[in-house]
């Protein structure tokens, strides 16, 4: 080994397999001490999979890694923490009932005996959130914090465990642009403080902001280690993919034509007497793009479930064409053109013990034309999802496959195939994207800018602020079921969306 | 009338603290198995278990410390097959808690028969006897408190020590976390399947012991399904005392006092229906339930599965 660098993770010929998949293939990777390193890569590239290998999460099949000059060969997460690795997950693991300490505390040993001492586990706390400058309130219980804030949590969890080696796993996927740009501040304080960071990501802008050096995955394996220096995106997506891709979608410029969908004070009070969703009220037009950004679970799931009529509104009133369709059934709605593609598609948008075919027509199998006698045209329905598979490029090895068994990006795939040829107008899109490949998000994208073009009404629902600002006429920012006004998406900056995203108000440093 | 009335109050604690007593340690048992995010609802099948094979081990060694070694014995063995299966192969919690309780209402109702069930030959010997607390015995109306055999001291040392476990060491913060969320337990190096294995086998080992109370030092004999429901109530005890110890113990109170209650009332001859006062403890148990629904303050990974990563 040339050690003229200061090596702190020294990872050879490291292959780990689930089985059917090879999920790293001979990675051969060296961490510098002291650096922020980027491990880029799509969904099912690799990237966290050989984290958790090394973390002793899953453990490798072959392979060496070694750690300050040391083999290193977790079990467990335990003997990766012991020598100072510390991993924060996309999913936190924190428990929500106990309070900001306990959380950082819990799994420790005590000092002597097994006395819980929490005043000098506070001091010490103290002491850590103070040097790294993470505000923080040690005895609010978790359940009550921000996203951003339960983050700093498990940053200082990790830090009161020594870790000197940070893995932070796709951390900005659940963050509002002001959250994640706190967070780069953190990460900043960390290297000066000596630690060395791996930071997972797919978001290319991020990535150029705040890496030292970038390592792409694909398919498992290393594609090339670039130092972040006069980097281009596009450069790295290409890398990413293997080809050159462009997410930048040209939308056609389209004649609007009259509201196709209206929305006016829609709310809902849950079953728990929550208001979810609070004098909702917007319009689109034919042809119109709105997008409706917001960070998860703040009412977005419920209104495109009041607008589909799987739920029903406690007060308030939506037209289609024109037509109030407030006691309408969903079958009614479908049958005047409403078309739904839901954000969970293996809960709302599948039934995954159905076969493909079956799936395809499950928003039409009672239409005449599947209709044979007293059964079903099974005939009809078969060339009708030979068709669809064929010119929405569902790749399944038949259409008799359950469809969970396809890919999540196949499977939106047939999602959108069935939505947009059952010859809809109404489109109520949610998070369309979520969990794709680049390839995939790139066919997505171009479906809905066809289906704007020729004329459709489309509601755009999506927590990607990107996705939102690149794909919609107009957009607005829903929080706690609340609803900004509508903007054009070029009259406000992202600093300004994100604000709205979290409350108007700034509610962190 | 003073004296009468002082009479029926030494009654009626006495006999709240004889109803307590055995559903007191099943809900503690229970409770530290719930914590640790794993329901419990083999309860009454465990007291039934502890009932038979404490009374059992007594009869046929005349040793009260040997019964209540076979309750515990019975317990733990039983406590570890609930633990393996459940954790180790992934049966359903409420299946395998059902199962246990058929299982036993079976086994020991057999067993019972085997061994002859009529006379006095099958009474316990002795029944456990009482410890007199100098001084505090002779204060009035309480005094029956401190009067009481040596599992019910014991019983007391338990409660205090389980609040004390859960809310005062490392290891009951432990145990809590891996009741309210096991991967963020784990996460941070705690070994769910032996905190969720150890809080199995004590809590049924509690639990037995439980019933074991109930023929060593109340019954003298064992009877078919002689703990009769009292293992539901402890399950119900723990929702309503909101999975706390002190809450458990306040429940279960509330239970053996309305089951005393229950008695002097047929006693003095208050002319309502026996069977309706009979019926106040299972109200109770309706009523506390149904209030109890949607609040809770239940470990949020209670009755789950843990599948590792």
């Amino acid at each position: 080994m040339s050690n003229r660098k200061d090596v702190i993770l020294e990872i050879r010929n490291l292959t780990k397999t689930f089985p059917g998949v090879i999920a790293n293939k001979d990675v051969d990777l060296d961490i510098e001490r002291g650096e922020v390193h980027t491990l880029l890569g799509e969904n099912g590239a690799g990237k966290s999979t050989l984290m958790k290998a090394i973390y002793g999460i899953y453990g490798m099949d072959s392979g060496t890694v070694k750690y300050n000059g040391n083999p290193l060969d977790a079990k467990s997460p335990k003997d990766a923490i012991a020598v100072g690795l510390g991993m924060i997950h996309q999913h936190f693991l924190l428990v929500q009932e106990f309070t900001v300490l306990e959380n950082i505390i819990m799994g420790l040993k005590a000092d002597k005996g097994i006395h819980l001492d929490l005043g000098k586990h506070r001091s010490r706390v103290e002491e850590i959130v103070e040097r790294f400058e993470i505000r923080l309130d040690l005895d609010e219980k978790v359940k009550n914090l921000s996203v951003g804030m339960q983050q700093k949590v498990e940053i200082v969890k990790v830090l009161y465990r020594n870790a000197k080696f940070l893995i932070l796993d796709e951390p900005t996927s659940v963050l509002t642009p002001q959250e994640s740009q706190g967070l780069f501040g953190i990460i900043e304080r960390l290297k000066k403080e000596g630690a060395t960071v791996i930071f997972i990501s797919h978001k290319l802008d991020e990535v150029l902001q705040i890496s030292d050096r970038i390592t792409v995955l694909r398919d498992g394996e290393v594609i090339e280690t670039v130092v972040n220096k006069d980097l281009r995106k596009d450069d790295l997506s290409a890398m990413m993919v293997g080809r050159e891709v462009t997410l930048d979608v040209d939308m056609p410029e389209v004649e609007l034509g009259p509201d196709g969908l209206e929305l006016d004070k829609i709310s809902l009070v849950n079953p728990g007497g929550k208001t979810v969703l609070k004098d909702v009220s917007f319009s689109i037009r034919k042809g119109e793009i709105l997008g409706i950004a917001g960070i998860d679970g703040n009412g977005q799931e419920e209104l495109a479930q009041v607008l589909w009529g799987t739920l029903k509104a406690s007060g308030g009133s939506i037209k289609l064409h024109g037509s109030t369709v407030d006691d309408l059934s969903t079958r009614k709605r479908m049958d005047m053109g409403m078309a739904y593609i839901p954000a969970d598609r293996k809960k709302e948008g599948l039934v995954g013990t159905f076969q493909v075919s079956e799936n395809i027509v499950l928003n039409s199998y009672y239409k005449p034309h599947f209709i044979k006698g007293l059964g079903q045209d099974f005939g009809a329905i078969r060339e009708y999802s030979e068709r669809l598979v064929q010119e929405y490029n569902v790749k399944t090895p038949a259409l008799s496959v359950w469809a969970k068994n396809l890919s999540g990006g196949n499977q939106q795939k047939l999602i959108l195939s069935r939505a947009i040829e059952g010859n809809n107008d109404v489109f109520i899109i949610a998070q369309p994207t979520w969990g794709l490949d680049i390839g995939a998000i790139e066919f997505v994208y171009r479906k809905i800018s066809e289906l704007k073009e020729a004329g459709k009404t489309i509601l755009l629902i999506s927590t990607d602020l990107e996705e939102v600002r690149s794909l919609s006429d107009r957009m607005c920012v829903i929080f706690e079921g609340e609803v900004s006004e509508t903007f054009r998406v070029q009259d406000k900056q992202v600093a300004e969306i994100g604000l709205l995203m979290a409350g108007g108000k700034r509610r962190e440093e | 009338m003073d004296s009468q009335f002082m009479i029926i109050i030494g009654i009626l604690l006495g006999s709240t603290i004889r109803y307590t007593v055995p559903i007191l340690y099943a809900a503690l048992g229970g409770l530290i198995t719930e914590k640790a995010g794993v329901l419990n609802f083999a309860l009454e099948g465990l007291m039934l278990a502890g009932a038979f094979f404490a009374y059992y081990g007594n009869l046929v060694t005349g040793s009260i410390l040997v019964g209540v070694l076979c309750a515990l014995a019975a317990g733990a063995l039983t406590g570890l097959i609930l633990s393996i299966s459940i954790l180790k192969y992934k049966a359903s919690q409420l299946v395998m808690g059902i199962g246990i309780n058929i299982f036993y209402l079976g086994l020991t109702g057999y067993f019972f028969r085997i061994i002859g069930s009529s006379g006095a030959e099958t009474m316990v010997d002795d029944l456990l006897g009482s410890i007199h607390i100098p001084l505090l015995e002779d204060i009035p109306l309480i005094g029956v408190l401190f009067e009481q055999n040596i599992l019910v001291y014991l019983l007391v040392v338990l409660v205090i020590f389980t609040a004390r476990f859960f809310n005062k060491t490392t290891i009951g913060l432990n145990l809590k976390a891996v009741g309210e969320n096991p991967y963020a337990a784990a996460a941070v190096g705690v070994d769910v399947i032996k905190n969720r294995t150890l809080a199995i086998v004590v809590g049924s080992m509690l639990a037995a012991l439980g019933g074991g109370v109930m023929t060593l030092t109340m019954a003298r004999v064992f009877l078919e399904n002689m703990v009769n429901g009292r293992g539901w109530i402890a399950f119900t005890a723990i929702i309503l005392g909101r999975y706390s110890s002190k809450g458990v113990l306040i429940g279960c109170l509330v239970f053996g006092a309305a089951t005393a209650l229950s008695d002097i009332v047929q006693i003095v001859g208050i002319d309502i229906p026996y069977q309706a006062a009979l019926m106040v403890p299972y109200i109770i148990t309706i009523v506390a339930l149904v209030l109890s629904v949607g609040g809770g303050n239940a470990p949020a990974a209670l009755g789950a599965r843990y599948d590792r990563e």
